[in-house]
């Protein structure tokens, strides 16, 4: 990241300073800061940088399904030996031929430890057969159903999601049933898409996650290893899957409109004019996202020094962990297209 | 490889122009049974490249010229009366039409001949090339009496309805023959033939009944794929896979990818300097400034089985670019961080930005800018449309080619297309595509047709090695 911030890029970041209400009541977010934004079709992606927390395992190691008890009944491994894992927020997991499952909640597991997890939801209404821990991979709920889900942290009922889907399907032109993967799976060769439309940065540790004007997102991983682990799963279902179907509802690509330039050396002053313009469009976006009203801070869980906190706003919600009053991970997210 | 949005023009540059075209075009040769005259609406454009007839006839020797196409060219070629030719230039033309019949399977190739008696091209080079065919295929027999009805007709149509018959007779006299019938057979029919005997043999088999004549050949055809062996000289791909992996995307993407893999395998180096002279040798040159703007953003790394593979195929194109335009400038998008001394490997990191990369090149005026990328723009995505938008208003005629880098040839690139057709877009994800790849970029700058001529000559005396070994 260039380290040398221009007015924009001072512009962006007091806005971002300004959300820090979200994460917690005294929660700085200084330390944090945005690079440029990432624009394809409906979704826009402003990467942000920060500090890296060690000692905590990637998801792919350090939230491994080890056992599936019964239909919404099922136990995560941390296989890291030395690192601590964070469980992110509404993960799922998908196999083929065995009913898919995804957590209403995250959760913090020691090295070596397993957790088990009674409120999980299936995300496919009618599929027999459980996971078995091999060929799996995992996604997170896409935003329209992760308010529901987070409300229904808790409770032992495995077909708690599938109204909901059911709605998203609906919303999305598809059968009405509560089978998750009819968006996932059968879209996924577009959805997976998005991992190559947007570039994951170096020393990436977080996003913000725009459909078109309306900032739907806010996701911080406590290092780059972490958030490189679960990128593909936030961009291309949690966020890709409202953005492709709002890509589907733009049927013409816009015209390419030149820039008034009669010399080379105009075009690239306009280009960098246009651009800089383009941000700051941005940065009104993300000014426009800071909330009002209360929100509402839950202790969820402790281990050592770390708190996982829910978030419940009138615009935002999701889960943080703290250590501290200092930030270590984030799941955030807009709750007014959310199904109910 | 895939090119779309050719200029259309005709004049000096018609042989580019229609080298572009025919690629766009792949409709099978076809006669329709109406009994009409064949009839395309891109006969024009044909007749303006045909001002070297036996050049012309070479544009069928390229790989990714449609089968269709082919025919179509050979069609055009013996149509052509060759009154006022040199015979240095009827050598070359016969030169041409004969390497397009051995790379064209006989099935449409005897299309062509029925296409010529329909038109009712009675020239005399026609009944030599179609006696000569006829009578000197690899599987002639096998031909003869699968496709017999059409060999009789265009054999009528060679030598004559009439003639043809009583060759017949003759031949089916065998040793009865009287020596005037002999050479009458000879004179009409078997001079064509570089084995007499056989080809006597071939006569009798229109002279016993089609059935007869069926029991004599095996089960599976044989003749549909007598030209294989010959379409294969044409081309570097040495291998078909059904499954498309790391490894047989070619010599040089696979070390490359190993090497970025950091995997060690003996021989990964001469794998790598084996496949680079062998593919640079097969592709056209050019003096002119060519302006290479290299995607190597994070995009490029890809994931899974086909991690790092696009960015190898990208590299190993710019590799060889700098051994076929020596005038090459390289602009790298990404990080610049590479992982050769060289700077010339570079590692994937940054996001996507096209458009300034292009008016970085625009200032050094090249001849041609390839735009090598995955196609995913967005660092301000539409940019690299606005900018191409806007040059035409700047007076810049530059050629400028966007190429995806793809990992097969059966990529969606849906989602891949920043240019939105305002320039030309073409494809590769082999080396066995560079050669036509850079010749079709190429001949998009003022030195188009000698660059052109050039390389279908080349690539002439190439297969015609190869088919002699």
């Amino acid at each position: 990241m260039n380290t040398t911030e221009t007015p924009v890029e001072n512009q962006r970041n007091t806005a971002w300073k300004q959300l820090a209400s979200l994460f917690g009541p005294a929660v700085d977010l200084t330390p944090y800061q945005l690079g440029e934004p990432q624009q394809a079709g409906a979704l826009t992606v402003v990467p942000v940088f920060g500090p890296e927390h060690k000692g905590f395992a990637a998801p792919g190691e350090g939230a491994t399904l080890a056992r599936v008890y019964t239909y919404g009944d099922v136990e995560l491994r941390n296989k890291s030996t030395d690192k601590i894992a964070i469980v992110p927020l509404h993960m799922g997991y998908i196999q083929q031929g065995a009913q898919n499952h995804a957590l209403c909640g995250s959760a913090l597991l020691l090295p070596g430890k397993v957790q088990r997890f009674k409120d999980a939801c299936c995300v496919q209404a009618a599929q027999g057969g459980l996971l078995t821990g091999a060929e799996q991979w995992f996604f997170v709920l896409p935003v329209e159903l992760r308010s529901t889900a987070l409300k229904l942290q808790g409770q032992s009922n495995y077909a708690k999601l599938w109204g909901a889907i059911s709605k998203l399907n609906q919303r999305y032109d598809l059968p009405a049933r509560g089978h998750l993967e009819q968006i996932l799976t059968r879209q996924r060769a577009y959805l997976t898409q998005f991992r190559s439309r947007f570039e994951l940065l170096e020393g990436q540790i977080g996003a913000l996650f725009f459909f078109n004007t309306r900032l739907m997102g806010i996701e911080i991983a406590p290092n780059a290893a972490y958030f490189a682990d679960v990128w593909m799963p936030l961009v291309c279902f949690a966020y890709g899957v409202g953005a492709y179907a709002a890509e589907k509802r733009q049927k013409t690509e816009p015209v390419a409109q030149p820039f008034p330039a009669e010399t080379l050396s105009e075009l690239r002053h306009l280009l960098n004019e246009s651009r800089a313009e383009r941000d700051a469009t941005v940065d009104c976006w993300l000014a426009k996202a800071v909330p009002t009203g209360k929100t509402i801070y839950k202790s969820e869980a402790h281990l050592k020094d770390l708190t996982l906190h829910t978030v419940t706003g009138s615009q935002f919600a999701g889960q943080t962990v703290h250590n501290g009053n200092s930030l270590v991970y984030a799941s955030l997210f807009a709750i007014d297209r959310a199904i109910k | 490889m895939t090119t779309t949005a050719n200029p259309d023009t005709t004049g000096p540059n018609a042989l580019s122009a229609l080298l572009g075209h025919i690629e766009q075009v792949p409709l099978p040769f076809v006669l329709k049974y109406d009994g009409q005259r064949p009839t395309w609406n891109d006969t024009d454009r044909h007749q303006a490249a045909q001002t070297d007839t036996a050049t012309y006839t070479l544009l069928g020797l390229l790989e990714s010229t449609p089968v269709g196409q082919r025919g179509r060219l050979l069609f055009e070629s013996l149509t052509r009366s060759r009154e006022g030719q040199t015979v240095e230039e009827r050598t070359r033309q016969d030169r041409a039409i004969h390497a397009l019949l051995r790379a064209l399977d006989a099935d449409t190739v005897l299309t062509v001949f029925l296409t010529l008696r329909r038109v009712r091209a009675n020239h005399k080079h026609v009944t030599r090339t179609i006696l000569a065919y006829l009578l000197n295929h690899a599987e002639a027999a096998d031909l003869w009496v699968r496709r017999r009805p059409a060999v009789t007709d265009v054999l009528e149509h060679a030598v004559g309805k009439n003639v043809l018959r009583a060759a017949v007779r003759y031949a089916a006299l065998g040793a009865e023959a009287a020596p005037e019938q002999k050479t009458y057979l000879r004179r009409a029919v078997l001079r064509y033939a570089s084995d007499a005997e056989w080809a006597t043999e071939l006569l009798r088999l229109l002279a016993i009944s089609g059935e007869e004549a069926a029991k004599a050949t095996r089960e599976q055809p044989a003749y549909q794929t007598a030209h294989q062996s010959f379409a294969e000289a044409l081309t570097l791909r040495k291998e078909r896979p059904s499954v498309i992996t790391a490894e047989n995307r070619g010599e040089i993407a696979a070390a490359l990818t190993a090497l970025y893999r950091q995997e060690t395998r003996a021989g990964l180096q001469e794998q790598f300097r084996k496949g680079l002279s062998q593919v640079a040798e097969y592709c056209p040159q050019f003096a002119g400034k060519v302006a290479l703007i290299l995607d190597a953003s994070a995009s490029l790394a890809g994931y899974g089985d086909r991690k790092f593979c696009c960015l190898a195929q990208s590299v190993a194109l710019r590799l060889v670019l700098g051994h076929c335009a020596p005038n090459l400038t390289v602009y790298t998008v990404g990080t610049g961080s590479t992982i050769d001394e060289a700077g010339a490997v570079p590692l994937p990191g940054g996001a996507t930005d096209l458009a300034m990369a292009l008016l970085d090149a625009l200032d050094q005026h090249p001849d041609l800018v390839l735009i090598v990328s995955d196609g995913y723009e967005n660092r301000c995505t539409g940019d690299l449309a606005r900018v191409l938008a806007t040059l035409p208003q700047l007076g810049i005629q530059t050629p400028i080619i966007f190429c995806h880098t793809k990992f097969t040839g059966q990529d969606d690139l849906t989602l891949r297309q920043p240019t939105r057709g305002l320039v030309p877009e073409m494809g590769f994800w082999h080396e066995a595509d560079f050669p036509e790849f850079m010749l079709r970029a190429f001949v998009r700058t003022g030195q188009s047709e000698e660059t052109l001529r050039s390389f279908l000559w080349d690539r002439l005396n190439t297969v015609e090695k190869v088919w002699k070994s």
